[in-house]
C-alpha cells in the first residue's frame, strides 16, 4: 500500500476531501480505539470516543498548528476525550447514586464496568480490579501509565505526546506503578 | 507470614495482567459513523441557524408592534378619555337643560 504524507492527508481534509479523511481514519482508527480500551475497557464507550475523536480532528483541522506529528495531535485529541469521557461517567455515576437514595430499586447503579474485547475471560475479574485502581491515579500518571503498558509507547513518544521532558516521563510511570502496587496490596489486605 | 505471601502474589498477579491486554481491530463503520455524526451536526447548525433567524425576526416584528402601540397610546388615548368625557358632560347638561326648561314652563 502507497503511504500518504501527512501532509497530504490533514491538507485534504481541511480543505474538505473526504477521500483524504477517510484515509486519516483508516490510518489511526485502531490507534485511537486501543488507546479509548486503555482507559475505559468497555467496547461501546471506546468507539462512541473515537467518533468524538475524528469529528474533533475533522472540525479542528484547520486550527492543526503543525508543531507536532499528526499522530501525536490525534494521541492529544484521544486523551482528551477520553478522561473527558470518564468525568461525565463519574458525574453520572453521583447522580445516579443520589437518585437510587430515593429509589428502591438497584438497578440504577449496576452498569457494566468491562467489556474488553482484548482480555481472556479468565483475566476479566483481575482487569475489572486493575482498571478501578488506576482509575484512582492522578490524570498524568494515569496518562503515563496506559500510554507505556497499555498502548506499548515509548519514553519518548509519551513525552511528545504529553509535551512533557523524559525524565518526567520515567517519573511518572514510576510514581504510578509504586501507587498501583499500593493499591493492589492494599485492596488485597482488605480481602484475604 | 504465608497471609503477606499471597498478598504480594495476589496483587503481581493482577499487576501482570496489564501486560496481557491485545490490541484489537478497530470496528470497521468508523469512517461512516463519524460521517454520519458531522452531517447531522451540519444540519442541527443549520436548524439553529434557521430557528435564530426566525427567532429575530419575530423579535423584530413584535418590537414593532410595541412601538406602534406606544405611539397609538401617546396619540389617542388622552384625547379620546376627554372627548368622551365632554360628551358625556355635554349630554348631562344638555338633560339638565332641558329638565330646566321644561320645568320652567309649569
Amino acid at each position: 500500500m502507497v503511504e500518504i504524507s501527512e501532509k497530504v492527508l490533514i491538507e485534504g481534509t481541511a480543505n474538505g476531501d473526504e477521500g483524504a479523511f477517510k484515509l486519516l481514519v483508516r490510518k489511526y482508527q485502531n490507534m485511537v480505539f486501543n488507546t479509548s480500551l486503555g482507559f475505559l475497557p468497555i467496547k461501546e464507550d471506546a468507539e462512541e470516543i473515537t467518533q468524538d475523536v475524528f469529528v474533533e480532528v475533522y472540525k479542528s483541522i484547520n486550527s492543526f498548528r503543525q508543531d507536532a506529528s499528526l499522530k501525536t495531535w490525534v494521541y492529544r485529541i484521544t486523551i482528551s476525550k477520553c478522561l473527558e469521557f470518564q468525568r461525565k461517567a463519574k458525574r453520572k455515576k453521583r447522580f445516579a447514586f443520589l437518585v437510587s437514595i430515593g429509589n428502591t430499586s438497584d438497578a440504577v447503579l449496576e452498569s457494566k464496568t468491562i467489556d474488553h474485547p482484548g482480555v481472556d475471560i479468565e483475566n476479566e475479574e483481575r482487569t475489572e480490579l486493575l482498571y478501578k485502581q488506576i482509575d484512582q491515579l492522578p490524570d498524568n500518571q494515569k496518562i503515563a501509565l496506559v500510554l507505556h503498558n497499555i498502548d506499548g509507547m515509548s519514553y519518548k513518544e509519551i513525552a511528545d505526546t504529553m509535551d512533557v521532558s523524559l525524565p518526567s516521563v520515567e517519573s511518572l510511570i514510576f510514581r504510578a506503578k509504586k501507587n498501583l502496587k499500593k493499591k493492589m496490596l492494599h485492596y488485597y489486605e482488605q480481602r484475604l | 507470614m504465608k497471609k503477606t505471601e499471597d498478598i504480594r502474589n495476589e496483587a503481581n498477579k493482577t499487576l501482570d495482567v496489564l501486560g496481557s491486554i491485545r490490541k484489537v481491530e478497530a470496528p470497521d463503520n468508523i469512517y461512516s459513523s463519524v460521517m454520519d455524526r458531522i452531517q447531522q451536526e451540519e444540519n442541527d447548525g443549520i436548524d439553529y441557524m434557521q430557528f435564530m433567524k426566525f427567532a429575530a425576526i419575530g423579535l423584530l416584528i413584535i418590537m414593532n408592534a410595541i412601538s406602534y402601540i406606544s405611539f397609538l397610546n401617546e396619540e389617542s388615548p388622552e384625547n379620546e378619555s376627554v372627548s368622551t368625557t365632554e360628551i358625556e358632560i355635554e349630554n348631562l347638561v344638555s338633560e339638565y337643560q332641558i329638565n330646566t326648561f321644561a320645568y320652567s314652563d309649569y
